[in-house]
C-alpha cells in the first residue's frame, strides 16, 4: 500500500527458476528502489534505479520488469505504478508512446496511405522499368515458349488455319515497319476472338480472328506496330514485375483472409498500369507507321473495328477489357496523323 | 496417474483457471498501424521489431491465474530468419519461372524443407515464450517432423484424403509431446475416432454445399440461356462463367466449413492434452464463433483491410477466453517443484533463427 506519501506498490516476484510467486513491495527511496518481501521472510533489498528494466507497457493490467539476477516482477497497472515510474524518472520508449496515442495513429494511417499511393503510382512503375531494362532479352526467350505452351494446353489458342500466303503478306507488311521485326506467331483463338498480344520475351501473337477482322495485311501491320510498342518498352515484363509486387503487398495486407480477394485486387490494381502501357504502345505504333510511310489512322480504324467487334460478342476477356476507352485512343492517334496522308 | 477420474479422491478435483484477455482492438490498432508504417518506411526491416511488439501485446494481455505470458524473441534473430526465407523464396521463384522442369524441383525442395521449418519455428516460439519467469521449450527435431509433415501428407494424397485424421493426429502428437513448460512435459494421446468424426461430418457438409451450389448455378445458367441455339458463343461464354462461379462457390464453401473444423479440433485437442498432472478444456461454440468470423470477413473487406487488427483481436479473445487450465492442486507450487532444476537457458534460444513467414 502507499504509505507516507512515498511511491510504493505491491506485486509479485518470480525468481526465474520456479513459478512460485513471492509477494513483494517495491518503493522508491533516495536514488534507488527498496524491495521488501511480504512472505514472512522479512527479506529486504536495496537496488539502484538502473537495476530494474521496465518491459514495454503493452499489457493493460500487469506491467513486467526484469532484475539483473534474472528474476522478474509483475506489478498491477494503475496510479500507484505511475507514481513509481515517475519517481524513478522512467521514460517510455518513443515507439511505445506513439503506439499509445490516437492522433499519432491517425497520422501514421495518413502517412501510410500517402506512401502506399506514391509507391503504387510512381515508385513501382519506375523500379519495374529499371529492372525490366536490365533483364537480358535471351533470358526471356524460353519464357514465351512456355507461355504459348500453357495457352495451347489450356485450349485458349490452337494452330492457325490461315493460308501460308496470307501470313507471308502480313509478315511482309510488318517488315516495312522500321526496326527489327519481332517473332510473329499466328494462332486460331475462338475463345479469345480478334486479338493480338505481346509476350514478355518479345513474341507477338496474332489471332486468325484479328486477321479476318482487319481485312488487309496493312491493317494487321498497324496492330503489330502497336504490339511492337509493347515489346520495345518491355511492357509485358514490367507488368509481370508490377503485378507480382502488388500481389505480395495485397497478400500481406489481406493475409490469410481470402486468396480470391487477393487475386481480384491484384487484377484491379494492375489494370491501371496496363492503361498507361496502351497509350505508350499507341504512341510507339504511330511512330513506326509514320516511319514506314503509313498513317496512324490505320491503327485508329483497327481500334474502332475491334471495339465494335467486342461490343457485338464480348467473349471471355475481350481485346478492350483492360484497355482505355477506345474513342480517346482514336482521338490521340488522329492527332498524331498528318492530314496529307491516306 | 492412470487412475480414471472417477476413482480419484474427492479433494483432487481440478481447480479451473480460465485464461483472461485484457487487450482491445482499438489499442492493438494503434500498435498495428505504427508497426505497419515503420515496416513500410524501412522497406520491411522493422517488420521483425513489429512482430515482437505484436506478440508481446497479445501475450502480455493474456493472463493465466493473474500472470501474463511474455515473449522474449530478439528481433535480430527474426530479421535474420526473414532475410533467409526471403532469399530462398526469391531464388526458388526465379528458378521456377525460368525453367518449368525446375519448378517441380523447387516445389520438392520446399516440401523437403517443411519439416525443418516446423521444428525450427516451434523451437523458437516455445523458447521465447514464458509465464511467471519460466520458459516453454520444444525438443522436436526435423527428422521427427518428417513423418507428420511429409510422409503422412503423401499417404493422405495417395488415399484420396481417407487417412487425413492420421496425419492430424501425428501432427498433434509431434507438437505437444515435444513441448514442455519449465521441465514439465506436455502429453497427449489422441484416439483416431473423434478426429474421423469431425472430418467426416465436415466432409459431408462440404459435399452437400458443393452439390447444392453447383446445382443452383447450373440451373440458373440453364434458365437464363433457354431458347438460345446450343452451339452459340453465348453458350460457351455462359459455360465459362458457370465454371468460374462454381470454383468461387467451392472456395466459399471451404471457408464456411473451416471455422467449424477449427472449433471442433480446438475443443477436442484441449480435452486430450495434459501438462504433467494438469488438464485443459476448451469450450468454444460454433454458434458463437461463426458470427465473429463472418463479421470479421465482411468488415475487413468493407474497410479495405483496416478492420484487420480488430478482427485478429476478436478471434484471439474468443479462443483464449474459452480455454481453461484444470490445475491438479496448487498451480503455483506445483510448477515450482517440477521445474526447480530447469533454469532458463538463454544461449539455447539465442542462436535460433525464427523461420516464420507470418507478417
Amino acid at each position: 500500500m502507499e504509505s507516507r506519501g512515498d511511491a510504493s506498490i505491491e506485486g509479485l516476484l518470480f525468481d526465474g527458476s520456479s513459478s512460485r510467486a513471492r509477494p513483494v513491495r517495491l518503493a522508491v527511496v533516495a536514488g534507488g528502489f527498496d524491495l521488501s518481501f511480504l512472505d514472512g521472510s522479512h527479506g529486504r533489498e536495496r537496488l539502484p534505479l538502473h537495476a530494474i528494466r521496465w518491459q514495454e507497457a503493452l499489457g493493460h493490467q500487469v506491467r513486467r520488469a526484469t532484475l539483473a539476477d534474472g528474476s522478474s516482477l509483475e506489478l498491477p497497472c494503475g496510479p500507484a505504478l505511475d507514481r513509481i515510474l515517475a519517481a524513478s524518472r522512467h521514460r517510455e520508449a518513443s515507439v511505445s508512446r506513439w503506439q499509445a496515442s490516437a492522433s499519432i495513429a491517425l497520422g501514421a494511417l495518413l502517412v501510410l496511405l500517402a506512401v502506399l499511393f506514391a509507391t503504387y503510382r510512381w515508385g513501382l512503375p519506375a523500379v519495374a522499368e529499371h529492372l525490366a531494362a536490365r533483364v537480358p532479352a535471351d533470358a526471356l526467350a524460353g519464357f514465351d515458349g512456355h507461355l504459348v505452351g500453357t495457352l495451347e494446353a489450356g485450349g485458349m489458342i490452337a494452330p492457325t488455319t490461315l493460308p501460308a500466303d496470307q501470313r507471308a503478306a502480313i509478315v511482309a507488311a510488318s517488315r516495312a515497319l522500321p526496326g527489327p521485326l519481332p517473332d510473329l506467331r499466328f494462332h486460331a483463338a475462338p475463345g479469345i476472338g480478334a486479338n493480338a498480344f505481346a509476350l514478355p520475351g518479345g513474341t507477338i501473337v496474332v489471332t486468325d480472328e484479328l486477321v479476318e477482322l482487319a481485312g488487309s495485311p496493312r491493317a494487321v501491320a498497324a496492330v503489330v506496330a502497336h504490339e511492337m510498342g509493347h515489346v520495345h518498352h518491355r511492357h509485358g515484363l514490367r507488368q509481370l514485375i508490377q503485378s507480382s509486387a502488388i500481389a505480395v503487398v495485397v497478400g500481406l495486407w489481406i493475409g490469410d483472409f481470402d486468396s480470391m480477394l487477393t487475386v481480384a485486387s491484384t487484377v484491379l490494381l494492375g489494370s491501371a498500369y496496363s492503361r498507361e502501357f496502351e497509350y505508350e504502345a499507341d504512341g510507339h505504333g504511330a511512330a513506326l507507321l509514320t516511319g514506314a510511310g503509313l498513317s496512324p489512322r490505320l491503327l485508329a480504324d483497327m481500334l474502332a473495328r475491334l471495339s465494335a467487334d467486342a461490343g457485338e460478342s464480348q467473349g471471355a476477356g475481350g481485346y478492350l477489357s483492360s484497355h482505355p476507352p477506345t474513342p480517346e485512343r482514336i482521338d490521340r492517334l488522329h492527332r498524331l496523323s498528318p492530314n496529307d496522308q491516306e | 496417474m492412470t487412475l480414471p477420474p472417477s476413482a480419484q479422491p474427492q479433494d483432487a478435483d481440478p481447480v479451473p483457471h480460465q485464461v483472461a484477455f485484457t487487450g482491445s482492438g482499438g489499442a492493438y490498432f494503434r500498435i498495428w498501424i505504427v508497426n505497419l508504417l515503420l515496416s513500410v518506411l524501412t522497406l520491411g526491416i522493422y517488420s521483425a521489431w513489429a512482430k515482437v511488439r505484436r506478440e508481446r501485446y497479445f501475450l502480455n494481455n493474456t493472463l493465466l491465474a493473474g500472470s501474463p505470458f511474455e515473449y522474449h524473441a530478439d528481433p535480430m534473430n527474426i530479421l535474420k530468419g526473414r532475410l533467409l526465407a526471403a532469399a530462398a523464396i526469391i531464388v526458388l521463384s526465379i528458378v521456377a519461372e525460368i525453367t518449368p522442369i525446375l519448378n517441380l524441383f523447387a516445389t520438392l525442395i520446399f516440401l523437403a524443407l517443411l519439416p525443418w521449418m516446423v521444428s525450427r519455428s516451434m523451437r523458437f516460439r516455445a523458447h521465447n515464450t514464458s509465464w511467471r519467469g519460466l520458459r516453454f521449450g520444444f525438443s522436436g527435431t526435423a527428422t521427427e517432423a518428417l513423418r507428420p509433415w511429409l510422409l503422412w501428407p503423401v499417404a493422405v494424397g495417395l488415399s484420396l484424403g481417407l487417412l487425413m485424421p492420421f496425419m492430424i493426429r501425428a501432427q498433434w502428437h509431434y507438437l505437444l509431446r515435444n513441448l514442455r513448460f519449465g521441465n514439465t512435459p506436455f502429453s497427449i494421446d489422441a484416439p483416431i475416432g473423434p478426429i474421423y468424426r469431425v472430418l467426416i461430418i465436415s466432409g459431408l457438409w462440404f459435399i452437400a454445399l458443393a452439390v447444392a451450389g453447383a446445382a443452383a448455378i447450373g440451373f440458373s445458367a440453364y434458365a437464363a440461356m433457354r431458347g438460345m441455339p446450343s452451339d452459340s458463343e453465348a453458350w460457351q461464354a455462359m459455360a465459362g462463367m458457370g465454371a468460374i462461379a462454381i470454383f468461387v462457390w467451392l472456395a466459399v464453401a471451404m471457408s464456411l466449413i473451416a471455422p467449424w473444423i477449427q472449433v471442433r479440433f480446438a475443443n477436442l485437442r484441449a480435452g486430450l492434452m495434459q501438462l504433467g498432472p494438469h488438464g485443459f478444456a476448451s469450450s468454444q461454440r460454433v454458434r458463437e464463433y461463426y458470427p465473429i468470423v463472418v463479421t470479421n470477413w465482411l468488415l475487413t473487406v468493407l474497410t479495405l483491410g483496416l478492420f484487420r487488427p480488430f478482427a485478429v483481436t476478436r478471434v484471439w479473445r474468443y479462443r483464449v477466453e474459452h480455454f481453461t487450465v484444470l490445475a491438479a492442486g496448487e498451480l503455483d507450487s506445483f510448477v515450482a517443484e517440477q521445474s526447480a532444476e530447469a533454469p532458463v537457458v538463454g544461449s539455447e534460444a539465442a542462436d535460433l533463427l525464427d523461420i516464420d513467414l507470418g507478417f
